[in-house]
């Protein structure tokens, strides 16, 4: 299996649960939107998280079409 | 026989027993509490069963090495099945949560004659997958109670009680649009919610593919009858787990072992050359769930 590196900005991707862009456009599912801390309720403080990175083709296509280019691929 | 139905079943379908849907199960296995506890952290209890004991990222990587995968496989897979009135359970580890695909008429027999109180609620794996706000599962009574301590799982029109008609119709549409119908348990055996899922937004599926057996596979297998099989190519694009293959010219094919038995094909096959046949008939696939 080879190995890809998904790295997020977080400074960059401030809003993730208005833009969701990603998630949409991923064929493969990679991303999930997860909460981190404990103030579970409110969507609006979760983050982007790529999760399956096993299932990642390397299309490019959340590379390109992230609108604050947040995101970056690297085998 | 599965395991489920031997225990819970009454000598039938688990999920057609109409004890699993009594609110005196719902009390014994303490449903509200568990309910509200695994919705509410469902997100993350999800992330953890692909990373592994705790949220250690890259651990995940170690899901197909030789004894660690073994490992971690078996600690995620073995709660699944516990029973929620003799024993503790841990929701984080997203415990007694057990689900099992069935067929569109299972769905609507209990939707009509069995389940008392239903309602529509947010489907919280296609939040936090896709990014969709779509109401497609159906809560029953446990379910119903604790959405209004979970807003964020409440449709957009409020908890809205449904009538069977109104519920029958809700599973039509949904069929059309070639959702699975599977069946879930908070905690094993009291029965909570029916749910039409998604193949790759669906959390349960999605961890079929890493042997993690949250969801099983329903109690029937597609048959195909080559003779009556005009090869109209209406069931091309209906199966969500690539088990049938459709060649220009040589019709459908089915993998029994990709199989789930949600009866999707069959709805669509005018000529009623695919039929649903007991699971346990074909050796090859008796008692892999």
């Amino acid at each position: 299996m080879t190995k890809t590196k998904i790295k997020i900005d977080y400074n960059k991707c401030q809003k993730p649960e208005d833009c969701r862009k990603c998630l949409q456009i991923c064929s493969p599912g990679v991303y999930n939107l997860v909460f981190t801390d404990k103030d579970y309720h409110n969507p609006k403080d979760w983050k982007i998280i790529p999760v399956f990175k096993q299932l990642c083709t390397r299309c490019m296509v959340c590379v390109s079409d992230c609108p604050e280019k947040a995101i970056s691929v690297k085998n | 026989m599965c395991q489920m139905c031997l225990k819970h079943g009454a000598a039938g379908k688990w999920y057609l027993n109409a004890k699993n849907y009594m609110n005196e199960i719902y009390e014994d296995a303490n449903s509200y509490e568990y309910l509200e506890n695994l919705w509410g952290n469902l997100e993350r209890s999800y992330v953890r069963k692909v990373y592994g004991l705790m949220n250690m990222s890259g651990l995940s990587k170690h899901a197909n090495t030789p004894l660690i995968g073994k490992v971690l496989k078996w600690y995620a897979n073995r709660g699944f099945l516990f029973d929620g009135t003799k024993k503790k359970i841990n929701y984080a580890a997203t415990q007694g949560h057990f689900g099992q695909v069935i067929t569109i008429n299972e769905a609507k027999t209990i939707v009509t004659e069995i389940a008392p109180i239903i309602a529509k609620a947010q489907c919280p794996c296609k939040y936090f997958t896709r990014g969709i706000k779509e109401a497609t599962c159906l809560g029953f009574t446990p379910l119903v109670e604790v959405l209004n301590k979970l807003p964020r799982f409440v449709p957009k029109n409020g908890v809205e009680i449904l009538n069977p008609d109104k519920a029958i119709a809700f599973l039509d549409e949904m069929s059309k649009k070639g959702r699975v119908n599977t069946i879930w348990c908070a905690p094993v055996p009291a029965i909570a919610a029916l749910c039409s899922c998604d193949a790759p937004s669906c959390g349960a599926l999605r961890l079929r593919e890493f042997n993690i057996n949250a969801c099983w596979k329903g109690d029937y297998i597609a048959d195909l009858d080559k003779d009556k099989c005009i090869q109209c190519g209406n069931c091309s694009n209906r199966c969500q787990f690539k088990a049938l293959e459709y060649r220009e010219g040589l019709g459908p094919e089915i993998n029994l072992h990709l199989c789930f038995g949600c009866g999707k094909c069959t709805e669509v096959c005018e000529q009623h050359a695919i039929k649903l046949i007991d699971r346990n008939q074909i050796p090859e696939t008796r008692g892999k769930y």
